[in-house]
């Protein structure tokens, strides 16, 4: 968990199964809809986020940390000035290691990245969902998504009709 | 991995959070997901970024500068048939399309079913940012005869004509290997009201023609391997970003009449080609 630094504002997020995390206020507004709720005041104690256990916040927390645009000298983000290659790198790879959870976390955290409103983690979190859209065959994917077809059969024959363009 | 029988987790994300997926997906990815179940229909018609490519249609393994005649009028035909099919299942006037952008060639009556349709769109809802990509389907400008540059410049022109309300709102336009008459580019910019972005590859107005520019809301310039003797910015007030490549090496190329917000930032005259708006 986050120590105090001096000089650095802390925000208290509380998950409904009862842990409290200490961040700094910067981490935790990577999260938009944390920020907003900051703007407005509405923070000013701690932060129940609902729907996400403390497992996954902690994994959102760990995500932020990791990707809070570090202040430099200049006091500038290190965001508005072109980002050393080796550091993107540096991040890729971290992702990669954070990334490989198994389905039920992902779509977790796909949830949270979703409610928070983090756009980067929304972006890793999705993209194995994509990938597989993208690389198989519908009943794989339907497989994948464990989705129930619930078109009658002459429903379903048009649906392919209307998209068959899509599947050349 | 899938057990089948399992709780379907990801359907049970909002339809934002899953449009937002799909909205990564190609358009032609993301309809075959309308076969899964009615839910994933309805989340295809609240798309916000259709990207409707000849490319993605290419056999697997195929390159785009080796294709056949008779696949390339097979692929042209499906950016028709994938524009219909993911416009016509929206409900007017719901969801906001932040881009619509069609990339397609310059062949038979394709460009004016596209632009009609995306026409007929753009009445229907609102549409951010709408992008044509015109492909010739030729790609070395040494083997380019002149008359074939004419051709292509004529066909474009009656696609244009065809199509007023596309163009009307058409944000970007993407142009190759065109050799218009003498008025046609301007004609084209003064249809062309809300464009912001524009890239002319190998286009001119006859060999070392001038190209003459003017227009209110043009923020992003684009000329590559143009055989233009000069470039006249007329009148650009909201240009920002020029971007020059294979300039024809005569004396004073470049005229700069009213460009306030390119002049402020001169420094940014890139000799390298910037995508600021590559669709993909």
């Amino acid at each position: 968990m986050a120590t105090r630094e001096a000089g650095k504002k802390m925000i208290m997020l509380k998950s409904p199964d009862g842990m409290e995390f200490e961040v700094e206020e910067a981490v935790a507004m990577e999260s938009q809809t944390i920020r907003k709720m900051i703007e407005d005041d509405c923070a000013d104690t701690a932060i129940l986020i609902p729907n996400i256990n403390s497992k996954i916040l902690s994994r959102v927390i760990e995500y932020c940390n990791k990707h809070v645009p570090t202040t430099g000298a200049t006091g500038a983000a290190a965001s508005d000035t072109v980002a050393p290659a080796a550091l993107a790198e540096d991040l890729k790879i971290w992702d990669a290691e954070f990334i490989k959870v198994n389905r039920a976390t992902r779509f977790n955290l796909i949830q949270a990245a979703s409610y928070l409103n983090i756009k980067g983690l929304l972006d890793l979190t999705s993209q194995t969902t994509i990938d597989t859209i993208s690389d198989n065959s519908l009943e794989e994917i339907r497989s994948f998504l464990s989705t129930k077809n619930d078109y009658l059969p002459e429903e379903e024959q048009t649906i392919r009709r209307e998209n068959q363009w899509a599947f050349q | 991995m899938g057990k089948g029988k399992k709780v379907d987790r990801l359907s049970a994300l909002p339809d934002d959070v899953l449009v937002n997926i799909l909205d990564r997906l190609n358009v032609r990815e993301a309809a075959r997901t309308s076969i899964l179940s009615r839910r994933w229909t309805q989340l295809c018609a609240k798309l916000s970024r259709l990207i409707i490519s000849a490319l993605d249609f290419l056999p697997e393994g195929v390159l785009c500068t080796n294709i056949s005649d008779d696949e390339l009028v097979r692929i042209n035909a499906a950016v028709v048939q994938a524009t219909d099919s993911i416009l016509t299942r929206r409900n007017p006037g719901e969801h906001t399309i932040r881009l619509l952008s069609t990339r397609f060639y310059l062949r038979d009556d394709v460009p004016i079913s596209i632009g009609r349709a995306v026409g007929h769109a753009m009445a229907a809802h609102l549409v951010d940012n709408a992008k044509f990509t015109v492909m010739t389907g030729k790609y070395e400008i040494s083997d380019m005869a002149e008359d074939d540059l004419i051709t292509s410049a004529r066909n474009f022109m009656l696609f244009f004509d065809a199509c007023p309300s596309a163009f009307g709102g058409l944000t970007a336009l993407d142009l190759e290997n065109l050799r218009f008459g003498e008025s046609d580019i301007s004609n084209v910019l003064i249809t062309c009201k809300r464009l912001k972005h524009l890239r002319l590859y190998n286009c001119d107005s006859g060999d070392c023609s001038t190209l003459q520019v003017e227009h209110a809301h043009l923020s992003e310039l684009s000329i590559v391997h143009c055989m233009l003797e000069r470039v006249e910015l007329k009148w650009l007030p909201q240009l920002t970003t020029m971007v020059f490549e294979g300039w024809l090496q005569f004396q004073d190329p470049l005229f700069i009449g009213h460009v306030p917000l390119l002049f402020g930032c001169s420094q940014n005259f890139r000799r390298h080609v910037c995508h600021l708006f590559s669709a993909n």
